[in-house]
């Protein structure tokens, strides 16, 4: 939007011209009495009397003889007179007769400079120009000569000499007042606009002080400042252009200044309007023109529906094309929270998605998407909106959502031109969500309605890939093949290459496999599945039993990747093994560990190492290998392999002389690393001899474990360490303790395999502090990191207990019986799982469904005969509930026929029950 | 000691005593001169000199006009001091005065925020809450409404430092609203409450980073952690968005923002930042700092660029 200033110039113009008239007046029929009416009239302040006889006394009579004694008053009046009325056409000839005739008159110096007001005023800026220079060179130091001065750089702004009025007043500045500088300066800035001077416009505009007292037009600085701001805009300086916007006032902002200065014009026009002299009645005069004007201002505003939005989105623009999203972002986001709907609005909303998707802050970007649908549905953008809502769901790995949104807008607008790519990655979103069979369908489809998509080269290639990832291998490799045919120069044609030749592979078509990878790897040198290309052939190879082949393919492999790298090294470590070349295999892995140190299979190396030495019978030799690594990196707490390596020794310590003398060396180990300050080799040390004690000395084991909290701080243990230190002082009721071995886990090793640990003792925890809800919380990340979780039960257990204290007895029978899928419960939990499903039963009067439980016990479990107790007597009880008195009493009666369980406080009570139902 | 130098002395002492002896003025146009002791909302209580000792005075609050509290000098530096240790003493004082907050011309109010000043500079909750107090009352019962507006500013900011910032926030916007034409007035409370609640993020950010160094790792941690960045810094940039006529403020969260964003990581957006303060927000405490942050920055990308060449050789 560009503002026209055409009309603003009449305002400036008004300014300069508006100014005084003076004072005195006049009136007739014959000569004396034209002029008696005229002089009355115009001391009744009636000018238009006093003009009419003036000027008929001037026409009658201002060439006889007789009234040339009258003729310097008649013109002087009747010049007055017509100034009052501001009709300067006719005022003009008057005052220039006066002049001619009376140079020196009384009015000389007033209708002098009145001259070139009228010649502005009748669009004669030229003539005023000269006028006023004539002026100042024989009024030079007159009250009106600085009027005279600001006047002139009206008249050439009249002129539309732009250049000659931003030169004209620098220069003359210190001789102007307040106010006349601040409108030169408007003028100047204007001028500078209109000469497309932006830099200079813009050192202009810095030097006006809007905010100062002689600042009136307030609204014409506003509004040149926002036209300088677009144009700078317009022409890339976008920086400039923000400093020069953001000094713009909104709306309400100005208007309320506005509405005070006006306020402020009234107040002052009131006060002069009471007193009467020359000055205060040239003052009073440019105040009500002033407050004329400012009054034209405020209306013209109030008229700019779009000011606001249009300086806002300009604002916005200027961050945006600076590339600063976050501060578009803010603008335009307090844009869309204040200002009404509009097209531009409209864009505010689209460029704030836009720099959001650029922050990638998606939850907000979906947000704004939907907000935008809802306030602009018919805007244009609209698909673009979409798109972007389904980008953003795609980079939250929402594929279902990004799949729905990515469809919505190839179906809703299918000519849009994202509406081809949106197609695409609908199909993208189903292979990300393991839909194979439904992307597979997707791209064929598309490919069938668009064949000259844009994306169809794209689109045939994850169809294959879909039926790849199905490992339907077979019609993959025709797919691919037909990729190949149509794009024999396709972006994907190396990897479907490579796909065709693990297709084959992974049908077991070793034959043909080797063929293709080696054309593939001839063919494709540095290609992105080079590496997996090579083990793929080395791995072929392998099958065919060509080993020597096969040992040279892994020796390919570039070693970028060091997974694959690993991978390669170990399949050759076994095919050294297979051909039983076992030096050869043992300084491979040697090499290995040497050179691979920090590689997480760094301990299924030493494994290999250690096998060959045993192997070669020097069971020594393996042990000193492992005894090696864990020197080296036992006191790196990321190396969790030595702890592997620890127990894979204590295996090798077999018999008791061993035994003792393995613990003999992980206690002077032990010792060592204290006094060396290794406190992580000394934790893992005492933790190996606890684990070792576990079996035989269970609580000395326990004191073993909690000796660690002395020796190292959590920080500097493993996460295998921390869970079972943190387990051992939550049984020892050092639960603060606890929950900061278990906090460690999760802030130091967020990705290890041990946070359910970790999360089932923080719920546990909370479970004993009796923070039900919190420790809800904890289970439930406790599930979500692992179902198959040796804690389950425990978890269960305790869930169970939570939801029976909360009374919500059904939730926690359920709990309970999962607890008896869980295989690694079987024992003791499964037993307390189904009594306590009895129980609940029972509190839920219902005993008919408690006594299963309890038989279930007592037939199933023997061994436990506390329980097996419990559950007789809990049986019994429940037949009698129902008054089944014969079931009852044969319960008993089992019960107390087992000698074995007569030590059980249930046993006398059965016996005392007996005889109760004994008659039945 | 000479006359003469005895009667400068005793000139100038006369003069300081006049000089802090409070008054009262009447509506009768009587000037009372003397130390005000203490109201209870009826009378004042005057204390003054007579003959050669003092005497009290009660005097009707329906008859005073208003009353003028000439601080000694020892007061005045209380006042104007920035000095912790000095809280019991301001808050003695703070007592003393609050119970004249309503009256004409006393300088309770002025009290009142010094003493808020001082405890928000203790940095703790438990001031901060404080000052909340303190603030409210000048906010309800001064009688200048230029203080009142000062003070409303003062307790968002201290509501935010006691750790209520949503709510100072939501409060900052409902002046706002109230206000409604009037953007100036409140546009530094606003940009100060931003910047409070900017700050606490960026705490809470830091605290995330120590507690749970591998947050990158964790997905819970890692949105938290991307919220309180985006919280913080869309807080430091709002008043180079909003009001860049804030100059210090300006300056302050463009600083803020530097820092943060290089400790995240961001050196792009924090060389962006500093070339912001220098070129078009120079306040000389942040521009020499930004200056710094520059130089070490390009010093960086330097190192960076020449490293990556010797690897690419």
């Amino acid at each position: 939007m560009r503002f026209s200033f055409k009309s603003q110039r009449t305002l400036f113009l008004l300014l300069g011209v508006g100014l005084t008239l003076s004072q005195n007046l006049a009136h007739a029929q014959t000569a004396r009495e034209l002029l008696d009416a005229g002089s009355f009239a115009f001391s009744s302040q009636d000018y238009a009397k006093a003009e009419d006889s003036l000027n008929r006394f001037i026409i009658d009579y201002g060439s006889s003889p007789e009234a040339a004694q009258s003729l310097e008053a008649a013109l002087r009046l009747l010049g007055v007179s017509q100034l009052k009325l501001e009709k300067f056409p006719a005022a003009l000839p008057t005052l220039e007769r006066y002049l001619k005739a009376y140079p020196q008159g009384e009015k000389a110096e007033e209708f002098t400079f009145w001259i070139a007001v009228a010649q502005m005023k009748t669009a004669d800026p030229k003539n005023a120009y000269d006028s006023f220079t004539r002026y100042l060179k024989l009024f030079p130091r007159s009250v009106r000569a600085v009027d005279a001065r600001f006047s002139m750089g009206l008249c050439l702004f009249q002129e539309d000499k732009f250049k000659e009025v931003v030169e004209y007043y620098p220069p003359i500045m210190s001789q102007l007042n307040p106010d006349q500088i601040y409108q030169a300066n408007i003028l100047r800035l204007y001028c500078l606009l209109q000469l497309d001077k932006l830099d200079e416009a813009f050192t202009a505009l810095g030097e006006i002080d809007p905010q100062s007292e002689a600042a009136t037009k307030v609204v014409a600085y506003h509004l040149l400042a926002l036209d300088l701001g677009s144009k700078l805009l317009d022409k890339d300086s976008h920086r400039q252009a923000l400093s020069v916007l953001q000094r713009v006032f909104s709306k309400t902002r100005l208007l309320t200044r506005q509405q005070g200065k006006l306020d402020n014009l009234k107040v002052e026009t009131a006060r002069l309007s009471a007193v009467s002299s020359p000055e205060s009645s040239f003052q009073l005069l440019r105040l009500k023109e002033l407050t004329l004007e400012v009054e034209k201002e405020v209306q013209a505003l109030e008229k700019m529906k779009d000011y606001d939005t249009a300086l806002q989105f300009r604002i916005g623009q200027c961050f945006f094309e600076l590339g600063r999203p976050r501060e578009t972002y803010l603008s335009m986001k307090g844009m869309l929270e204040r200002l009404p709907d509009t097209d531009l609005l409209a864009n505010a909303n689209y460029t704030m998605l836009i720099c959001l998707t650029r922050m990638e802050r998606w939850d907000e970007a979906i947000q704004a998407s939907f907000d935008y649908e809802k306030r602009f549905a018919k805007n244009k953008e609209l698909p673009n909106v979409i798109y972007l809502r389904a980008e953003s769901y795609q980079r939250l790995y929402k594929y279902q959502e990004a799949y729905e949104n990515f469809m919505a807008l190839a179906n809703r607008f299918p000519d849009h031109a994202q509406a081809h790519r949106s197609l695409f990655l609908a199909g993208y979103a189903l292979l990300m969500k393991e839909q194979n069979a439904d992307a597979y369908q997707h791209f064929e489809k598309s490919l069938k309605d668009f064949p000259k998509s844009p994306f169809s080269e794209q689109s045939l290639y994850w169809q294959s890939m879909a039926l790849h990832f199905s490992k339907d291998y077979a019609r993959s490799r025709e797919a691919f093949a037909e990729y190949l045919k149509k794009y024999p120069k396709g972006a994907h044609e190396a990897d479907v290459v490579f796909r065709r030749a693990q297709a084959l592979f992974n049908q077991k078509l070793f034959t043909e496999a080797y063929k293709e990878l080696e054309d593939f790897l001839k063919k494709y040198a540095g290609s992105a599945a080079y590496d997996e290309a090579c083990n793929l052939l080395g791995d072929t190879y392998l099958a065919l039993g060509e080993t020597d082949r096969g040992l040279a393919a892994y020796k390919k492999v570039s070693g970028k990747d060091s997974k694959l790298y690993d991978y390669g090294i170990f399949r050759m470590g076994l095919a050294y093994k297979a051909l039983e070349q076992f030096d050869v295999m043992l300084g491979h892995f040697k090499k290995f560990a040497k050179e691979r140190s920090n590689s997480p299979r760094l301990s299924e190396a030493l494994g290999q190492i250690a096998w060959v030495y045993r192997r070669l019978e020097q069971p020594e030799k393996a042990k000193e290998i492992y005894w090696e690594a864990i020197k080296d990196h036992g006191n790196d707490e990321e190396a969790a392999a030595v702890e592997d390596m620890l127990h894979t020794l204590a295996k090798m310590y077999r018999q008791p002389d061993e035994q003792a003398q393995f613990t003999t060396k992980l206690n002077e180990i032990g010792e060592e690393a204290v006094s060396k300050k290794k406190p992580t080799l000394a934790a893992r040390a005492y933790w190996m001899r606890a684990a070792l004690l576990a079996k035989i000395n269970p609580s000395e084991a326990s004191q073993l474990l909690l000796t660690i909290s002395d020796v190292a701080q959590p920080r500097e243990l493993s996460p295998r360490i921390l869970a079972d230190v943190g387990d051992e002082l939550r049984k020892a009721k050092k639960n603060q303790e606890a929950e900061l071995y278990y906090k460690t886990i999760l802030s130091w090793y967020p990705l290890s395999m041990l946070k359910d640990r970790a999360y089932a003792g923080l719920g546990l925890l909370a479970w004993q502090k009796g923070e039900a809800k919190e420790a809800l919380d904890f289970f439930v990340r406790f599930e979500k990191e692992s179902i198959q979780s040796p804690l389950l039960a425990d978890v269960l257990q305790a869930r169970a207990s939570i939801y029976q204290e909360k009374g919500k007895k059904e939730e926690a029978v359920k709990e309970l019986e999962r607890i008896l899928e869980v295989k690694s419960a079987k024992g003791r939990l499964w037993v307390e799982a189904l009594y306590r499903i009895g129980e609940i039963r029972l509190q839920q009067k219902d005993p008919k469904r408690a006594i299963p439980y309890f038989q279930r016990i007592y037939v199933m479990y023997a061994r436990w005969t506390d329980m097996v107790a419990k559950s007789y007597w809990q049986s019994g009880q429940a037949f009698e509930q129902l008054e089944m008195k014969k079931e009852a009493f044969n319960t008993y009666k089992e019960f107390i026929e087992q000698p074995h369980l007569k030590e059980t406080p249930e046993y006398r009570l059965a016996e005392e029950r007996i005889k109760l139902v004994g008659g039945a | 000691m000479n006359i003469l130098t005895a009667v400068l002395v005793l000139g100038l002492y006369w003069s300081a005593a006049i000089l802090c002896a409070d008054e009262i003025f009447l509506k009768n146009d009587q000037i009372l001169e003397g130390t005000i002791l203490k109201t209870d909302g009826k009378t004042i209580t005057l204390q003054m000199s007579v003959g050669g000792g003092t005497a009290e005075a009660p005097y009707p609050v329906a008859n005073i006009q208003k009353i003028k509290f000439n601080n000694t000098p020892e007061q005045q530096t209380l006042l104007d001091s920035q000095n912790l240790e000095q809280l019991p003493r301001m808050a003695e004082l703070w007592v003393k005065r609050e119970p004249f907050l309503g009256m004409p011309e006393s300088n309770a109010g002025e009290v009142g925020l010094r003493y808020v000043k001082l405890l928000l500079g203790k940095g703790t909750k438990k001031a901060a809450a404080e000052a909340v107090e303190v603030a409210a009352r000048v906010v309800s019962g001064d009688w200048s409404p230029l203080r009142k507006t000062e003070a409303t500013r003062l307790r968002l900011t201290a509501l935010a430092a006691s750790g209520k910032v949503e709510q100072a926030m939501a409060e900052s916007e409902k002046i706002q609203e109230i206000s409604g034409a009037d953007e100036e007035g409140f546009a530094t409370m606003k940009t100060e409450a931003r910047l409070t609640r900017a700050s606490l993020a960026s705490v809470k950010l830091l605290e995330l980073e120590k507690e749970w160094p591998k947050w990158v790792q964790m997905p819970e941690k890692r949105k938290e952690h991307t919220e309180l960045l985006n919280t913080a810094l869309d807080g430091f940039l709002f008043a180079a968005v909003f009001h860049p006529e804030l100059t210090n403020l300006t300056a302050e969260g463009l600083w803020r923002a530097a820092e943060l964003s290089r400790s995240v990581g961001r050196q792009e957006d924090a060389l962006v930042m500093a070339d912001e303060i220098i070129l078009w927000f120079p306040k000389a405490e942040f521009k020499t700092k930004a200056e710094n942050l520059k130089r070490e920055l390009e010093k960086e990308t330097k190192a960076k660029a020449s490293q990556a060449k010797e690897k690419k050789l």
